[in-house]
């Protein structure tokens, strides 16, 4: 190895000293020992990289990082298990049920749209979600108040979550907007339908598979409220805790 | 995982992870949305990886793929790549420099390296991955990894020196723009 392969590798050779057991360092690290003019060159690319450094760790995360991150994930991350490739397969199933008409027709509830919980429960499962994003805080922060209670309106302008480009799926030509949210640090999903001239119906609640849902309509959204946490999870949610 | 285990890989990773979605967002609000982001990701998939040990780099290479995935085409790449070979071998700031330079200064500087370069650079800086991991992470060749450290370190000498030279010492991104957490 010459001395131009030894600043090959030692370019990659961390300032901490990390690296020192790596064997591809280690001779590399040999060989400056023993060549004094590699050896000052390792030493003055190790200065600058260690201020580099020590420079780099002095950018501070903004206050308030740390618990939204802790607040925004650590009960779902108990709960992967539904993730698994027997849950995924058995939800595969479950989808196919729900285009054929049966799964609408056990779920129908009041004037929530036939079919629009089977497209929530399956978005549940396939859907890429955004998680928790600065541009839909004005609609997720007020949702994961434990006093906000759904049956008694939404704490937000539903009417303003296109404009806020909130993520949306297509249902029978029409959008529903899907939110994720935290209320007690437990992962909920609200599909949101416009529905011009509807009335007010439920909430009907309905567990299948694992996954719960609450329907219900107002004077002018179908809302179908997800989650793979139970009836009761659900029933705080709706009605306030 | 227990809470407790989750609130310690956290505490061992936001950080690094901040900083190095900060270098390639290059605005802090975006910086803590991939940040969060890739602790989400972690929650609904990433907690199943059997080996913990993997977890570092399982997070980092989330983060990076995530911003892959959401920065918008009509992104501003501003590049010194071009730098002529010999600009570089003529500026050599030490460390002396960098001890005296803001951190935002040097965010700045970090900037203006083409990503290619920035990525791995920004991962070595940072020293939580191994250049092997960095390759893993990157998906490229360890012998890649090190051209383009050994490539990048000159360009950020280059960077640093140009600003010097220009008398520009503002800040990254002023602490005022920082996004406030809920």
């Amino acid at each position: 190895m010459n001395n131009q392969e030894a600043k090959f590798r030692l370019s990659a050779y961390r300032p901490s000293g990390d690296d020192a057991s790596d064997p591809a360092m280690n001779e590399a690290l040999e060989q400056a020992r023993r060549d004094p003019a590699l050896g000052a060159w390792l030493e003055r690319e190790r200065g600058f990289d260690a201020a580099v450094a020590a420079k780099l760790s002095g950018v501070t995360p903004p206050p308030g990082l740390r618990a939204a991150i802790l607040s925004g994930s650590r009960v779902s991350a108990r709960r992967q298990w539904w993730r698994s490739p027997a849950w995924m397969a058995l939800a595969a199933c479950l989808a196919v049920v729900a285009g054929g008409g049966l799964f609408a027709l056990r779920l129908r509830s009041g004037g929530v749209p036939d079919g629009l919980v089977a497209l929530a429960l399956q978005d549940m499962v396939h859907g890429h979600h955004e998680g928790l994003t600065a541009a839909l805080e004005p609609f997720q922060k007020p949702l994961a108040s434990p006093s906000a209670a759904l049956d008694r309106g939404m704490p937000f302008d539903s009417s303003k979550l296109g404009a806020a480009d909130c993520r949306s799926l297509s249902f029978h030509g029409h959008k529903v907007f899907e939110l994720c949210f935290l209320r007690g640090g437990l992962v909920f999903h609200l599909y949101v339908m416009p529905l011009e001239g509807s009335r007010a119906s439920g909430p009907v609640y309905s567990t299948a598979d694992g996954l719960s849902t609450a329907a219900w309509t107002d004077a002018s959204h179908a809302y179908v409220l997800a989650t793979k946490l139970g009836i009761s999870a659900l029933e705080k949610v709706i009605q306030g805790s | 995982m227990t809470d407790d285990e989750y609130t310690l890989l956290v505490d061992e990773h936001y950080a690094s992870l901040y900083r190095f979605a900060l270098s390639l967002a290059r605005n802090a609000s975006d910086a803590c949305d991939l940040t969060q982001q890739t602790f989400y990701i972690w929650a609904t998939r990433g907690s199943a990886l059997r080996d913990g040990a993997k977890a570092k780099s399982w997070l980092f290479t989330t983060l990076y793929r995530e911003y892959l995935r959401t920065r918008r085409r009509d992104e501003r790449h501003s590049s010194i790549e071009e730098t002529p070979e010999d600009a570089e071998a003529l500026v050599e700031p030490g460390p002396d420099l960098v001890a005296r330079i803001d951190a935002g200064v040097l965010m700045d500087a970090l900037s203006r390296i083409e990503e290619a370069f920035r990525v791995p650079l920004v991962l070595f800086y940072l020293e939580a991955l191994s250049y092997r991991e960095i390759a893993e992470a990157l998906g490229v060749p360890v012998g890649t990894v090190m051209s383009r450290l050994s490539r990048a370190k000159g360009l950020l000498r280059a960077a640093l020196a140009a600003l010097k030279g220009a008398g520009e010492v503002l800040p990254f991104e002023s602490e005022e723009g920082r996004k406030s957490m809920p």
